[in-house]
C-alpha cells in the first residue's frame, strides 16, 4: 500500500494539473470561467438569505454567515460524494489502455471539488466582511477541520469509488439520498437551533464534518467529541477503503 | 535492460450483466472468445489468457495473431501491468507505452496541445518534458493549428496522429500497439512506419497486435498467435522479416572472438533498414550535392540519402559514355541539383533536360488506383516553374522544358541519352517517355525508375515488367525503392 502512496505522491504535479484542465475545460468559451461558480454561490446565497432570514425571522448577521459557510461546505461534500461512485468508471478508458496509478483518479476528483471550493471561499470571504466574526485565535481551528474534512472525503471517493465501479447502483441511490441529506444536515442552520432533535443531527457523519470547518470561522470552538468522532471517521475509513484497494485494486479495469 | 517475462500466466475476468447467461449464449455462439466458465453467482469468468510464458527482451520485435476476441488486447493489457493476473507471474522492467485504443486518454473537451501534455503525464513523463517536446510532435503530426482546437473536432485518423506522436515521443522503452495502428492516411502511415523503424533500431520492445500479415512481416522478428487464450510462437518469417538489429536472428551467431557482430542498422530510413555498409554517406562528395538537392525543398523533409546517392553514381558513371542527361518527373529539382552538383565540372559540353508540368500531375494521366495515392502526395507538388528556372540559373547546361511528357520531347533537341531518371508517380507517362527514350539511349546507357520497387506503385511495377519483357529484359529491382534498366 505504501507503493501506492508513494506512486499516488509521484503524480501529484499530474493530478492537479488534470483537475485544473477539468475545470478549464467546464468554463472554456466562457468569459468569466470558474468564477460563475462563485457567481451561482453568490447568488444562491443571496436569495436563500433574503428568503430564510424573512420566514425564520432571524438575525441576519448570525444566519447569513452559518448558512453561507454552510452552503460551500455542502458544495464539496455533496460534489465529492456524488462523483466519487463514477470517479473510476468516468476514467474507463484511461484506465483500461494506460498503466497509471488508479489513485489518482479519486484524488483529481477531490482536487477538482477544492478548487471549486477554494473559487466559493470569495463569497465567504465577502460575507464575513460585511457579517464579521469575532477574530481570535479560535478561528485556527478552522484548519485542522478542514483538513479532516478533505482526508474523510479522500477515502469516501475511494472507496464509493470502488463499491460504485462495482455495484453500478450505488452511483443513483447516492444520487437519490444526497438531496435528502442536505436537509438532515446542519447547512442552513446549526445543530444547537434544533433543541431536541440536536442528538439526530449527530448520527449525521456530515454534521462533525460542517462543523468542524464552520464554527472555528464563526468564533465558535467545536466540541472535542466532534474532534474524536471526525479523527475516528478518517482512521476507520482509511483502513477500510484502501484495505479494499489493497486487496482489490486490480480488479478495477474489470469493473468499469 | 528491459525485459518482459510472463510465467504460467493466466488472466480471468468476469463479466457482471443481468443478462449474463443470454450473453454467455451468445458468446458460445460466436465461438471466438476465450473458454467460458459459470460461476457460482450467475457471472461469467472469461478465461482470456491460459498459462502464458515467455521472455521478450531488449530488440525483441513481436507480433500477434490471432482472430477477434483471441486475447490479443487482453495480452497487451497484462503486457502493460493494466491487467494484473490471476495465477503466475509477470515481470517488466522499462517504461511503458500503450497505444491500445483510439482516443484513450485525451480529453476532447482540451485542445491538442493540452492533450500532449496530458496524453504525455499519463504514459510516465512530467510536464516540463512534454513541452518540450511538442515542435517534434507538432512536426511530427502535421495538424497545424488544429493542435489549437478541442480534440473532439478532430478526424480519427487525427487522432491517431496525436496518439501515435504521443506515444512515441516520450521515447519508450517498451511499445505496445493494438491493431488500430491501420489508420491514418499514406502519407501518415509512411511516416509512422519510419518513426517506428527508428524506435524498433533503438533496440526496446515492441508489440503490435495486428490483423495485417504485411505489417507483421515488415516490423516483427517474433510471431506469437493466441488462440482461445493460449499462445504459441510461430516459426517466425525471419528471411522476410526487418533486419534484427539487436539480438542475432536466427542464423547462429559468429563467436565472440570471431570479431565484430554489428549491433546497429548502419542505415534507416526511407523505406531501407539495412546492417550493411553505408560509406557513401560519409563522402563529402556526395554529402554536398546532398545538401544542394535538400535545399531545394523537393523532398518535403524526407531523409532519401541512398535513392540520391544511387541517381548521382549511375548519372556520374553514365557520363563517361556519349549523350545527354534527362529527367522526366522533376518537382522542385532536388535530384536533379544534386546530380548536377556531383558531376561538377563533368556536365560540361552536355546538357540535362528537366521534364515536368512544375505544377503536379494532371489527373487526366492518372489510373483510378494511382489517383488514390495521389491524393495523399498532392501537397507536394505544386507551381514551382520559376523556383526551378532559378535553382538552375548558373547551370547554363541544363534546359527546363515545361509541360506534359511525352507532348514535350518535341522541345527536346536531343536524340542521344546516356541519362534518363523516371519520377513521373504514374505509369501512363512513364511508359511513354520510356518507350521515346529508349530507343535513343546509347549503350551502357541507364534508365532508373524511382518508383519502381515501391509496394504501393502496383500500376508503375506491372507497367514497367511488361515494358522489359517486351525487350527481353527484366528491371533490376532496388532496395531504395528504384528500378533499374541498363541498354547493352
Amino acid at each position: 500500500m505504501l507503493g501506492h502512496f508513494a506512486a499516488l505522491y509521484r503524480s501529484l504535479p499530474m493530478v492537479l494539473y488534470f483537475a485544473w484542465g477539468d475545470t478549464r475545460a467546464r468554463y472554456r468559451r466562457s468569459v468569466l470561467g470558474p468564477f460563475w461558480l462563485v457567481i451561482g454561490t453568490a447568488v444562491g446565497v443571496a436569495g436563500l438569505s433574503l428568503l430564510w432570514s424573512g420566514l425564520l425571522k432571524v438575525d441576519r448577521a448570525n444566519f447569513v454567515p452559518t448558512m453561507t459557510i454552510g452552503i460551500v461546505v455542502w458544495q464539496l461534500i455533496f460534489g465529492c460524494v456524488t462523483e466519487s461512485p463514477s470517479a473510476f468508471t468516468r476514467n474507463a478508458a484511461v484506465m483500461r489502455n494506460l498503466k497509471t496509478s488508479s489513485l489518482i483518479f479519486p484524488l483529481q476528483l477531490l482536487l477538482r471539488q477544492l478548487i471549486n471550493f477554494a473559487h466559493n471561499l470569495v463569497v465567504v470571504v465577502v460575507v464575513l466582511l460585511i457579517y464579521p466574526p469575532q477574530l481570535g485565535p479560535v478561528q485556527l481551528l478552522a484548519v485542522p477541520g478542514l483538513l479532516l474534512l478533505i482526508g474523510n472525503l479522500f477515502w469516501i471517493a475511494v472507496l464509493f469509488g470502488m463499491l460504485g465501479a462495482r455495484y453500478r447502483d450505488l452511483e443513483q441511490t447516492i444520487a437519490v439520498l444526497m438531496p435528502m441529506m442536505f436537509f438532515l444536515s446542519p447547512v442552513l442552520y446549526r445543530p444547537d437551533q434544533l433543541g431536541v432533535m440536536e442528538q439526530f443531527v449527530w448520527l449525521n457523519p456530515f454534521s462533525y464534518m460542517i462543523g468542524l470547518v464552520r464554527d472555528p470561522i464563526l468564533g465558535i470552538a467545536p466540541e472535542p467529541f466532534a474532534y474524536l468522532v471526525s479523527v475516528g471517521m478518517l482512521l476507520a475509513g482509511w483502513t477500510a477503503a484502501f484495505w479494499l484497494y489493497a486487496r482489490r485494486h486490480g480488479r478495477i479495469p474489470f469493473w468499469i | 535492460m528491459a525485459h518482459i517475462r510472463f510465467r504460467n500466466v493466466t488472466v480471468q475476468y468476469p463479466i457482471y450483466n443481468a443478462q449474463s447467461l443470454s450473453l454467455r449464449n451468445q458468446l458460445v455462439r460466436i465461438g471466438t472468445g476465450g473458454r467460458l466458465a459459470k460461476d457460482s453467482s450467475s457471472v461469467v469468468t472469461i478465461t482470456a489468457l491460459d498459462n502464458v510464458s515467455f521472455d521478450l527482451a531488449e530488440g525483441d520485435t513481436v507480433g500477434l495473431v490471432g482472430h477477434n476476441g483471441a486475447g490479443k488486447t487482453t495480452l497487451l493489457r497484462t503486457m502493460a501491468g493494466i491487467y494484473p493476473p490471476v495465477v503466475g507471474e509477470v515481470q517488466r522492467q522499462g517504461r511503458v507505452s500503450t497505444i491500445i485504443e483510439l482516443g484513450a486518454g485525451l480529453d476532447v473537451e482540451l485542445s491538442g496541445y493540452e492533450n500532449i501534455v496530458r496524453m504525455g503525464m499519463l504514459l510516465g513523463s512530467t510536464r516540463r518534458e512534454m513541452e518540450a517536446a511538442i515542435p517534434d510532435i507538432e512536426a511530427f503530426t502535421e495538424l497545424g493549428d488544429f493542435l489549437s482546437m478541442p480534440v473532439r473536432t478532430y478526424s480519427s485518423g487525427m487522432v491517431m496522429r496525436l496518439m501515435f506522436a504521443v506515444g512515441t515521443a516520450i521515447r519508450p522503452e517498451i511499445l505496445l500497439i493494438d491493431e488500430m495502428f491501420g489508420t491514418g492516411d499514406a502519407a501518415f502511415q509512411a511516416k509512422a512506419q519510419a518513426r517506428m523503424l527508428d524506435l524498433i533500431s533503438a533496440a526496446k520492445i515492441f508489440v503490435f497486435a495486428s490483423h495485417s500479415p504485411e505489417l507483421i512481416r515488415k516490423y516483427c522478428r517474433r510471431v506469437f498467435s493466441l488462440e482461445h487464450g493460449t499462445l504459441t510462437e510461430l516459426d517466425a518469417p525471419v528471411s522476410v522479416a526487418v533486419g534484427q538489429p539487436a539480438s542475432p536472428p536466427a542464423v547462429p551467431a559468429p563467436p565472440p572472438a570471431a570479431g565484430v557482430f554489428v549491433a546497429n542498422p548502419a542505415y534507416a530510413q526511407d523505406g531501407l533498414y539495412t546492417l550493411h555498409c553505408a560509406d557513401f554517406m560519409k563522402e563529402e562528395r556526395f554529402a554536398a550535392a546532398y545538401a544542394a538537392g535538400e535545399a531545394t525543398g523537393s523532398w518535403s523533409g524526407a531523409a532519401v540519402h541512398w535513392r540520391v546517392y544511387v541517381a548521382c553514381w549511375l548519372a556520374e558513371r553514365a557520363s563517361r559514355l556519349e549523350g545527354d542527361l534527362i529527367e522526366c518527373g522533376v518537382n522542385r529539382g532536388g535530384i536533379a541539383r544534386a546530380i548536377v552538383s556531383y558531376l561538377g565540372g563533368r556536365l560540361q559540353g552536355r546538357r540535362f533536360f528537366l521534364l515536368d508540368t512544375f505544377e503536379g500531375i494532371p489527373e487526366s494521366v492518372l489510373s483510378e488506383r494511382e489517383m488514390q495515392h495521389n491524393k495523399y502526395f498532392k501537397e507536394n507538388y505544386t507551381e514551382c516553374h520559376r523556383q526551378v528556372l532559378e535553382t538552375f540559373r548558373a547551370f547554363p547546361e541544363v534546359v527546363v522544358v515545361r509541360g506534359l511528357v511525352p507532348d514535350t520531347f518535341g522541345e527536346v533537341d536531343s536524340q542521344r541519352f546516356c541519362f534518363a531518371h523516371i519520377d513521373m508517380n504514374n505509369a501512363a507517362s512513364e511508359i511513354a517517355a520510356a518507350e521515346y527514350l529508349w530507343p535513343r539511349l546509347v549503350t551502357g546507357g541507364v534508365m532508373l525508375l524511382d518508383d519502381y520497387a515501391w509496394q504501393i506503385n502496383v500500376d508503375q511495377r506491372q507497367a514497367f515488367d511488361r515494358f522489359a519483357m517486351e525487350r527481353g529484359m527484366t528491371v533490376l529491382a532496388l532496395p531504395t525503392g528504384q528500378g533499374l534498366l541498363m541498354k547493352s
